[in-house]
């Protein structure tokens, strides 16, 4: 399947971009962000889901659009 | 505990919503000021599994509020509100800074620091005047709060307790890291700080469930982490559709969609890569079926993942028995649910509710519609035999008197009272400002049955089941004959709201007739005077369609659902006015609430106020609207699918489209669009429309009119 090829025109300007993104948007969390695992298991946190690496331990909750440890792994130090 | 679920009434006093600060976490969240202040009697305070731990926070510096003059935080559970000691009679300026840390979860920790920028020192009292009542997340929101059971207070070595004696008893500590002085409600200290120094100290607001202390998420002693956007995690980022537009303002609502979108993404843990949204942040963070089916639907065109996630999800939770409690019935689908382990203590003994008039038929409009924009064979098996089971739950449980229309009564006192949208006490009203009694059958709820009917019998149709299409579509035929022949006042020209108990026509002049007009229930011949009384100076405020005519008993602009303005609403009653060919109505209805959204800095709430355009230069905004609210964030898309004109039928390998662009947004265009296995591009000038990149047909080329 190709791609379409950009129309919108040198004389169209000014013109304002939107990019609807949706797929990153509403995408679940991949990647540990300590190690880089992609072993990243969900996980009933009682009032959230949460997700926990499986190889390096630590942990992640998703608020807002926003990715935040609930506890560090062993692959890195405890945080200062 | 009191009503486990949420009524979404509104309050009848309250803050402005701009100067409000929400942090979140989980199910804990914190409302105040804009300098962090939890005014007593208001709609703010600290709330966690749904009960209000904190109804005041006050500080005071020698007996006086601090002057606020900024606040600031990147994290949705944290924030920093800077404000200094006013200045003394007689001096120009303060040397007194004062930063208040604050970080929610489970509870509150706070962090005062008290700043002597001077080279002489300081000395002031510290006062922090605390409450707690206890109340119920949704009589705060409703604006009836009202601990149940009796709140003592005790002291304790720096700390107050507050307990609550009710079903669940509840209590809660504030302890001071720091010695303190306690009497009745407030803690005191006195702080005496050396030139260029500085003062601390630490505040933990910990609650208890039954004795037991929940877990702070950010405890005394232990710095706090800091968060990263999610989405800048990922490596690989997806590239959806973008819009070009020479509108600077729509391409800033559209991006603020995403974002808000993406901020109210939930996770199923069994399932967590099906998206979902929840409903609004903060007063509405579970997953709602009729919010997320609307909304998932106003994405359609742009993303079927929502659609896909939210339609299996709800049918995983689709009732199965019988249970007068939660509502439950087979084939319904649910009203709102949350998950995890606590899920069941914040709904009061299960993990759903099913007390909803309109879900399970937007549920089969829903896979009807994903269907058409191309659902793989896969998914729409799984989907069928649940969409059946809806069709079971509408011709039957639906509909109890057999009359043929869908009716509503809940089952317990504890249930809602009104299962529509507009679900206030008293969001269903007659003309006289009456208030309508149960059971009642509402106008948009049969036009989405009727939906419901149409979609099965496309879904038949495109099986080859002629007998099923047949079936509904001669169902969907009948109930279109008898909505027009009962619902329809002659005298007045439009449609009544809704039959009461006694199939008494519910008269009020109300936006719901153009939620008709969208699943097209309404008959040709009655379309012109639904088109002219939701343009009409009653209904039109000039920025949206409100809720209710300014001609009506009950009409409020400052209320819930009696005269407000609704994005999604709108966004509905324009796709309905598009669809019956009132193009220039349909576009003025989007013009206005993309001006409004502009006014509101780009995001559309919940809803606002419907005072009339020309009486105020701005929309007025509703205090404690949700913001960011899911379907007002999905509103500018369907919006934008409205204006032009788009509509699949991707298994017969069809797309039309056919702008009716109003020309401040032109030029325009789409690319990256995925439509089955095309990617197309939609480019709408002045002139004319060209769509490129579609495989069966070839490329269409057509002049809009307009
Ligand atoms: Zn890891
Ligand atoms: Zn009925």
């Amino acid at each position: 399947m190709a791609s379409a090829p950009p129309v919108f025109d040198d004389d169209m300007d000014p013109s304002h971009l939107a990019e609807l993104d949706f797929g990153t948007a509403f995408a679940a969390p991949t990647d540990c962000p300590d190690c880089g695992s992609s072993r990243l298991t969900a996980q009933d946190a009682g009032d959230r889901t949460d997700f926990s690496c499986d190889d390096c331990r630590a942990e992640w909750a998703f608020r807002l659009g926003r990715i935040v440890r609930v506890t560090a792994g062993h692959a890195v130090p405890e945080p200062r | 505990m009191t009503e486990p679920w949420a009524a979404t009434g509104g309050p009848r006093h309250g803050g402005v919503a701009d100067d409000r600060v929400t942090l979140i976490d989980g199910s804990t969240f914190c409302i105040s000021e804009r300098d962090g202040r939890v005014r007593a009697g208001h709609a703010q305070g600290l709330f966690v599994r749904d009960s209000r731990y904190l109804s005041r926070w006050e500080l005071r510096l020698d007996g006086v509020l601090p002057e606020p003059l900024t606040t600031h935080g990147k994290e949705p559970f944290g924030a920093t509100f800077v404000g200094r000691m006013p200045p003394q009679p007689g001096l120009a300026d303060s040397w007194l800074l004062v930063l208040v840390h604050r970080f929610v979860g489970n509870g509150m920790r706070e962090d005062i620091e008290l700043r002597n920028l001077s080279g002489e020192p300081v000395s002031c009292v510290v006062t922090l005047d605390v409450d707690a009542d206890f109340a119920d997340l949704f009589d705060v929101k409703g604006g009836v709060a009202g601990a149940k059971g009796t709140v003592s207070v005790g002291r304790g070595d720096a700390a107050i307790d507050f307990t609550h004696d009710a079903a669940l008893p509840q209590g809660v500590r504030i302890e001071s890291h720091g010695a303190a002085e306690v009497s009745g409600r407030t803690l005191r200290w006195v702080a005496a700080i050396p030139p260029r120094d500085s003062w601390t100290v630490t505040l933990e607001t910990q609650p208890f469930e039954r004795g037991e202390p929940l877990p702070l998420r950010h405890p005394y002693g232990r710095p706090v982490e800091h968060t990263e956007p999610a989405r800048s995690l990922r490596e690989w980022r997806e590239r959806g559709p973008r819009v070009n537009t020479a509108d600077g303002d729509l391409a800033a609502v559209l991006r603020q969609s995403v974002e808000d979108l993406g901020a109210l993404r939930m996770f199923d843990p069994e399932h967590p890569h099906r998206a979902i949204v929840a409903a609004g942040m903060p007063w509405f963070m579970a997953l709602f079926g009729r919010d997320s089916l609307l909304t998932s639907w106003m994405l359609l065109p742009i993303d079927q993942r929502l659609a896909i996630g939210t339609a299996q999800t709800l049918a995983a939770h689709q009732g199965a028995v019988v249970n007068p409690v939660t509502e439950e019935q087979p084939g319904r689908i649910l009203h709102e649910m949350r998950f995890g382990q606590s899920a069941a203590l914040a709904l009061g003994g299960g993990t759903a509710y099913y007390g909803t008039a309109d879900a399970t038929a937007l549920f089969v409009m829903l896979v009807g519609e994903l269907r058409r924009w191309g659902l793989d064979d896969q998914r729409f098996k799984e989907l069928l035999p649940h969409v059946d089971r809806a069709m079971t739950w509408l011709t039957g449980d639906g509909d109890p008197d057999g009359d043929g229309f869908v009716e509503y009564r809940r089952a317990t006192e504890n249930g809602l009272a009104n299962q529509g949208w507009k679900d206030s006490w008293d969001g269903v009203t007659f003309a006289s400002g009456e208030i309508a009694r149960a059971p009642i059958a509402l106008a948009e709820v049969q036009a989405y049955t009727y939906g419901a009917y149409r979609a099965r019998a496309y879904l038949a149709g495109e099986q080859g089941d002629d007998d099923a299409r047949r079936y509904w579509s001669g169902m969907a035929a009948a109930l279109k004959r008898a909505f027009n022949e009962t619902f329809w006042l002659p005298d007045r020209g439009w449609y009544a709201l809704g039959l009461d108990a006694d199939k008494r026509p519910i008269d009020a002049l109300a936006s719901n007739m153009g939620h008709c007009l969208w699943t097209g229930i309404v008959d040709d011949d009655k379309a012109p005077d639904v088109a002219r009384q939701l343009l009409s100076p009653e209904l039109f405020s000039g920025w949206g369609i409100r809720t209710l005519a300014t001609s009506m008993g009950a009409y409020n602009p400052m209320s819930y659902h009696n005269g407000s303005v609704w994005p999604h609403d709108n966004a509905i009653c324009a796709a309905g006015l598009m669809r019956y060919g009132f193009v220039a109505e349909a576009q003025r209805v989007a013009v206005g609430v993309l001006a409004a959204a502009r006014e509101f800095g780009h995001r559309l709430p919940e809803l606002f106020c419907g005072f009339d355009r020309e009486e105020f230069a701005e929309p007025v905004p509703y205090p404690t609207s949700c913001s960011p609210q899911a379907w007002a964030a999905a509103a500018p898309l369907l919006l934008l699918r409205t204006l032009l004109r788009l509509d699949p039928e991707l298994p017969q390998g069809r797309v039309s489209c056919d702008p009716a662009m109003p020309a401040r947004y032109l030029p325009l265009e789409i690319s990256g669009l995925r439509v089955g296995d095309d990617e197309l591009t939609i480019r709408v000038t002045e002139e004319e429309t060209v769509v490129r990149g579609l495989g069966t047909p070839p490329a269409q080329r057509r002049r809009p009119d307009g």
